[in-house]
Formats: C-alpha cells, structure tokens, sequence
C-alpha cells in the first residue's frame, strides 16, 4: 500500500532501517568465541597481514630508491652552521691512502668546528636504511720509484790544437 | 514466585579477570545480539558482522583489566565492537571482494508469506515491494556516517548515549544525522516516484 502521508514513509523507512540490522548471531556464537579465546587465536581479519606486506613493500621501495640515488650522484649532507661559525665540512670522504706508501695527511679542520650545528635532511632516514658500504679495495697506485738520475760521463776528448799558422805578408813576395 | 538473581555486568566482569571463562561467557550471551547488530549496521553482510562480533569478543577478553567502569561495559564493549567493524569495512579485502563478487544476499527475500497474509492484493504487495527496495538502495546511498546513525538508531538496541560513545560524537551530532538521513532518503524516493502523492 503506498504511503498516504509523511509520517507512513517515516515509517516505512524505518522498518527497512530495522531490517537492515536485524538478526541474530549464530546458536554456536558463544561456544565459537570461547574456543577461540582458549585458543589464544586473534582477530580474524587480514588487514594486519596487508599491512604488513604493504610496509614492507614500501620500506623496499625506499632502499631501492636510495640506492639509486647513491650510484647516481655522490650525496652531500645539509649542514647549517651557526652565525661566525668557522666552517668545516661535515661527512667530506676521507683521502684515499696510498696502499704502499706514507699515510695520507687527515683532513684540515679548523679549531672550533664543534659548534657547528648540522641539520641531516629527512633523507638521512632514507640513508640509514641503506644497506652497509661494500668494502672495496683502494684504487690508489702506488707512487714509482724515484727514477735513477741520468748520469753521462764525461767522453775523453782528445784537445784539437791547431798550430797558427805563419803570417804571410802578399806584398813582399810580389804577388800582386 | 520466583525471583531471577541476575549477575550485574561488573560482578561478571570481575570474575572473568580472576579466571572464570564462564563469567565471560555469560557476558558474550548477554551481549551477543546487540555486539552482532552493531557490526550488522556497519557492515550489512550476515557473515562478516559474525566475524566482527567474535573478534569485538576477543578483543574485549584480552582487555578486560583496561575496563575501568566509568561507562557500562555494554557501552565499553559496543565501542570495540564499532571500531573492529568500521577497520574491516575498511579493510582492502573487503573492497576486493565488493568488486568481484556479486552482493551478498542481505537484501533478504520479502515476507511474501507475511505480506500475503495482511490481505493485501498482488498489486499493493508488488508497490510494497518496489518501495522497501528503493528505501533499502536510499539508506545504502547515504553517506556512511549518516546511515550508521540511521541504522543503530532503528536497530533498537541502543540509547542515544550508547550510540554517541560508539561512534565518538556528541548526542546532538547524532540526533541531527538521523534527521538528515531520513530528510534524504525521503528526498530519493520522491525523486525516484515513491511519494505520497502518486496514488
């Protein structure tokens, strides 16, 4: 029968609403429940396993990225240093040492380089998850040996003198 | 005459944290329906307010000793039971399986029986049947906070204080949602020809 005024569509409504969460739970709800807490099991639900799968693929994601990135181009960290404050770099790559050769002088820093204050950018996050260096032998080749000094010995050179020769006077012997 | 002794919720609730699973259990019978159609309101599938029911359950056993009693425990328990249901609606699998599979069948088949019994003609049962599934589609259509309101109202089995804890808004706020659900599914079904004025 269609409804006649508002009030009968109010009503209509609402015993479709009640419809809607009618019902009961199954006979066994309890036993089911009990079992489950003597179980010791969880909720049953594979939102927790989605969201784990879901980090974890974010989190490779990110170190894949990071990755990248590194062999790209070399990194260089923000640092922000304090008005009047000398400045040194922070996180600049050690010099290669020699591998058979003297050490190589430490980096110069200058005295009061502690109150720098250096701010790593978010993507230190990023880098601290970064998987570790690879240990990689030193490109460095060693420096030669000081060449031997090129010494040539003096040759014997026999003097050449050549005698002068007597002057001769043209006019006096009538060639002319 | 006999008198009925019934075990108030707090001495049940007390026993249980002392190790009496039989206490628990009379808690889950005493709440199982209105804990179900909490999750049945937020879900609309038989199965998965079931399922949302026994995790609310399990929930509520593993913190028991965090309820401290400043509301009742039903109150305390339908809050658990509102967030279990509201995180699995919105679990992926669950949008998943709304789109590969068809919808379930909640849409329960009319009373034909019952209706049939009133006396009413073919015709009038046919109308009926026309309006309850555009009223049905109307409810479905509003927004999801409107349509919880609307439908733990209808269910009966909760106060307004109840249902404000639940859902974590205030009386008013809830009060408000019910009309406007009711002002926009009557709007639908105007639209949609389900009005008082055709005859």
């Amino acid at each position: 029968m269609m409804p006649r005024d508002d009030d009968a569509i109010d009503r209509a409504v609402d015993a479709v609403a009640r419809e809607l969460t009618s019902g009961e739970p199954g006979s066994d709800f309890r036993a089911i429940v009990m079992a489950r807490i003597a179980r010791q099991e969880g909720p049953s639900s594979w939102w927790p396993a989605i969201v784990g799968l879901a980090s974890a693929a974010v989190i490779l994601a990110v170190v894949l990225v990071a990755r990248h990135d590194r062999s790209v181009e070399p990194r260089q960290p923000l640092v922000v240093v304090a008005p009047g404050a000398p400045m040194a770099r922070v996180g600049a790559a050690e010099p290669i040492p020699p591998r058979d050769g003297p050490p190589a002088p430490p980096p110069t820093r200058s005295p009061g380089a502690a109150t720098m204050t250096a701010i790593e950018p978010a993507a230190s996050a990023v880098a601290a998850l970064a998987p570790p260096p690879l240990s990689v032998d030193s490109l460095a080749v060693a420096p030669l040996d000081a060449p031997d000094s090129i010494h040539l010995e003096e040759l014997p050179v026999p003097s050449i003198d050549i005698p002068a020769l007597p002057a001769a006077d043209p006019i006096s012997q009538g060639e002319i | 005459m006999s008198t009925v002794c019934v075990t108030a919720d707090g001495e049940l609730v007390a026993r249980a944290r002392e190790g009496d699973p039989a206490a628990f259990g009379e808690l889950v019978d005493r709440h199982r329906t209105a804990v179900y159609r909490a999750a049945r309101a937020a879900l609309g599938s038989h199965a998965d307010a079931e399922d949302a029911a026994q995790d609310a359950f399990l929930l509520a056993f593993r913190r028991l000793n965090s309820f401290r009693g400043d509301a009742s425990f039903k109150t305390w328990l339908l809050t658990i039971t509102w967030h279990q249901a509201i995180n699995r609606r919105r679990s992926l699998t669950r949008v998943w399986r709304r789109i590969v599979e068809p919808k379930p069948d909640d849409e329960a088949a009319e009373p034909i029986a019952a209706a049939a019994a009133s006396g009413s003609s073919p015709e009038q049962l046919v109308a009926e049947d026309q309006l309850r599934s555009a009223i049905r589609a109307a409810i479905r259509g509003l927004s999801p906070k409107l349509r919880d309101a609307l439908l733990l109202v209808q269910s009966g089995d909760y106060t307004y204080e109840e249902i404000a804890a639940m859902v974590g808004s205030p009386i008013g706020t809830i009060k408000w949602r019910i009309s406007e659900a009711r002002r926009i599914v009557k709007a639908r079904l105007r639209e949609g020809g389900h009005d008082a004025a055709r005859r």
